[in-house]
């Protein structure tokens, strides 16, 4: 690669005046060597006039070098460094040809920082819920037992559509316990019956009245803790709830009724005064049947 | 499972798998190794594990030529490609664990290999696998050209046409780039090797002497030219006479070299032609403007420049360090891979 007999570049000349004075020493056009080096003229001006802008990568300009030293019998490792010296060089950049639009990733900041929100929020809203249904839980037991029974019946007798349920107290506990709302016929001889039977104060048992108008009469008396859910004809909601032994628990509505006893066989059922065995439809204790005229 | 965290105390690597020198570019380092792509094993029954590997390497190229019966030197891959899969996974594991040193974990890199352009799909699997069974985590592949010309520094990312010929010790590359991607790509299965080959033969037929590769590549690297100069260079060589069965010494001449390499290099020259014969003419217009650079380690072959510069009449120029120069352009395209993706050049 470098010539047999190179000779020490003197290191105080520059490059281009180095090659010129050697070149002209040894009595050569720049056409000369050009047509050597296969070059364009205007390359081998560019080099000794030391103007690289024109020329391509640095990679050529030293091959370029090189070429010249050999040709000029010059040290061609000196002459590169001199070059590298005078126009320090990095490799060409590789730019990508085709930016590519970035895909989002679950690294990026604002993805990042949306899911810190959402989880944030969705812990904040869990421990809400969480309070919120610790106090529901306290709560409920107390407003349904605390009313005095007397409110609850003018609550009937306001609201006659909604279902209303009380613990009422009752003198007997195999007697039935009913509230009857206002708009309640006047010849239903029941109603009247447990509004005396309400006034009633300091029985030992309870007796719950689900206060719907209608014809059909049922009556639950309870020798067990059992589930207990009433609807009527309507599909309406007449109970659902735990009823406790010893409660007798009368509601009236529209007949067919369809009821569902958690607990059968300690449930005593009677319908518009007929008693009513659940035996049959008990499937391991639950019961579940419909009750019509 | 444990392979990403391996990963973590791993350096990326890029490899140039060469049929005749590996060498591996750790991001970072720069070249840590190069050494002979030789792996010298000991037959025992048929199975080759780790224990039948007796020398990889350097040493093993020592042994060349060298061996008692039951060791055999063997080169693993030829013409670019792999010849032996099982030796070449052992020698890559070898020269991985050797470029990274001692540590705690086994390591577990991502390594960019390259391959020739003239490699089939077969080919390149066979050296994916071959990484992956040698430990690497991820293998990408790089087309040995376009490590080249990264390597030497050619603006392959401008849109003007550059030449690259990677003469290496099994193939020749030759391709034609620009704008990132490879234009024309050629090739030839000449390379340093055949040089050797060619000398044997050579001294062979002129002096009735058998020599070895070994010292047919010391003549190539003594004497060796490819285009005839003023001074003729002498070296006195020594070989098994097929007459007489003796060793005998006799005087080779680079002239004599220079006859002996005519038809391989004549092969070299018909490949550039054939390049540039078919690009395009804009980016022939660029290549023959400033010229096709040379790389790879037979680019070190005495006045290769001068003789294609006089069969082409264009300007050629020898890369700084063409021997490493596949290795360092793997080594910054694996820099870039994390910054811009893999999709950044036309690889694979």
């Amino acid at each position: 690669m470098t010539s047999a007999t190179p000779q020490a570049a003197p290191v105080n000349r520059s490059l281009g005046a180095l090659l010129k004075g050697r070149r002209q020493e040894l009595k050569l056009a720049v056409q000369d060597i050009a047509s050597q080096m296969r070059l364009d003229p205007r390359i081998i001006e560019a080099l000794e006039s030391e103007c690289y802008d024109g020329l391509p990568a640095p990679l050529y300009v030293r091959g370029y070098i090189r070429g010249y030293a050999k040709i000029l019998k010059l040290n061609a490792n000196a002459l590169v460094e001199l070059y590298d010296s005078d126009a320090p060089s990095e490799p060409p950049e590789i730019i990508p040809e085709v930016k590519h639009p970035s895909q989002t990733s679950s690294s990026d900041k604002p993805v990042k920082v949306f899911t810190y929100l959402v989880t944030f929020t969705l812990v904040i809203l869990l421990i809400a819920w969480w309070q919120s249904s610790f106090v529901v839980k306290t709560v409920t037991p107390r407003t349904e037992s605390a009313e005095p029974p007397l409110n609850n019946v003018t609550g009937a007798a306001r609201q006659p559509t909604e279902p209303q349920y009380t613990v009422a107290p009752a003198q007997d506990p195999q007697g039935g316990a009913y509230t009857a709302p206002a708009e309640e016929p006047p010849g239903e001889n029941e109603a009247s019956a447990a509004l005396q039977l309400e006034a009633a104060v300091g029985a030992a048992a309870g007796s719950i009245v689900g206060a719907v108008p209608g014809p059909d009469r049922i009556v639950f008396r309870l020798n067990a803790d059992s589930w207990v859910e009433v609807f009527d004809a309507r599909g309406e909601r007449l109970f659902m709830s735990l009823a406790r032994a010893g409660e007798v628990l009368s509601l009236s509505g529209t007949a067919p009724f369809s009821v569902l006893l958690g607990y059968a066989q300690g449930v005593a059922v009677e319908f518009n005064g007929r008693p009513f065995d659940p035996a049959p439809y008990s499937r391991s204790g639950i019961a579940r049947f419909t009750l019509s005229n | 499972m444990f392979s990403r965290l391996r990963g973590f105390f791993s350096s990326d690597l890029s490899i140039d798998l060469g049929t005749a020198n590996t060498l591996i570019y750790v991001r970072g380092k720069g070249i840590v190794l190069n050494e002979p792509s030789v792996v010298a094993i000991s037959k025992q029954g048929d199975t080759i594990n780790s224990k039948s590997i007796r020398a990889v390497g350097a040493e093993a190229k020592r042994m060349l030529g060298r061996t008692p019966g039951h060791i055999s030197a063997i080169r693993p891959l030829k013409d670019g490609v792999i010849a032996d899969f099982v030796i070449t996974e052992k020698m890559l594991q070898y020269f991985i664990h050797k470029a990274h040193g001692r540590t705690l974990f086994q390591p577990s890199p991502r390594v960019l290999v390259c391959v020739p352009c003239g490699s089939t799909q077969v080919e390149r699997r066979a050296i994916k696998e071959s990484a992956e069974g040698a430990g690497a985590r991820v293998v990408h592949l790089m087309e040995e050209p376009m490590a080249a010309a990264i390597g030497a520094g050619m603006p392959v990312s401008e849109a003007r046409g550059s030449m690259v010929l990677d003469i290496g010790g099994g193939t020749t590359e030759v391709a034609v780039i620009s704008l990132n991607g490879i234009v024309y790509s050629d090739s030839v299965r000449i390379g340093g090797d055949r040089f050797d080959e060619a000398i044997v033969n050579y001294v062979r037929r002129n002096y009735g002497t058998l020599i070895g590769e070994a010292t047919a590549e010391r003549i190539k690297f003594e004497i060796g030219c490819a285009y005839p100069g003023n001074e003729v260079r002498e070296m006195e060589v020594r070989g098994r006479n097929l007459a007489e069965g003796i060793p005998r010494s006799f005087t080779l001449n680079s002239n004599e070299i220079l006859e002996a390499l005519q038809e391989p290099l004549t092969g070299i020259v018909d490949a550039v032609k054939n390049a540039l014969e078919k690009t395009p003419p804009e980016l022939g217009s660029d290549v023959a403007e400033h010229g096709m650079v040379l790389t790879g380690g037979s680019a070190l072959l005495r006045d290769i420049d001068r003789l294609l510069m006089e069969e082409t009449g264009l300007p050629v120029i020898i890369a700084e360090d063409p021997l490493t120069c596949v290795a360092r352009g793997g080594g910054r395209y694996l820099e870039m891979i994390d910054e811009y993706g893999t999709d950044i050049l036309t690889v694979e």
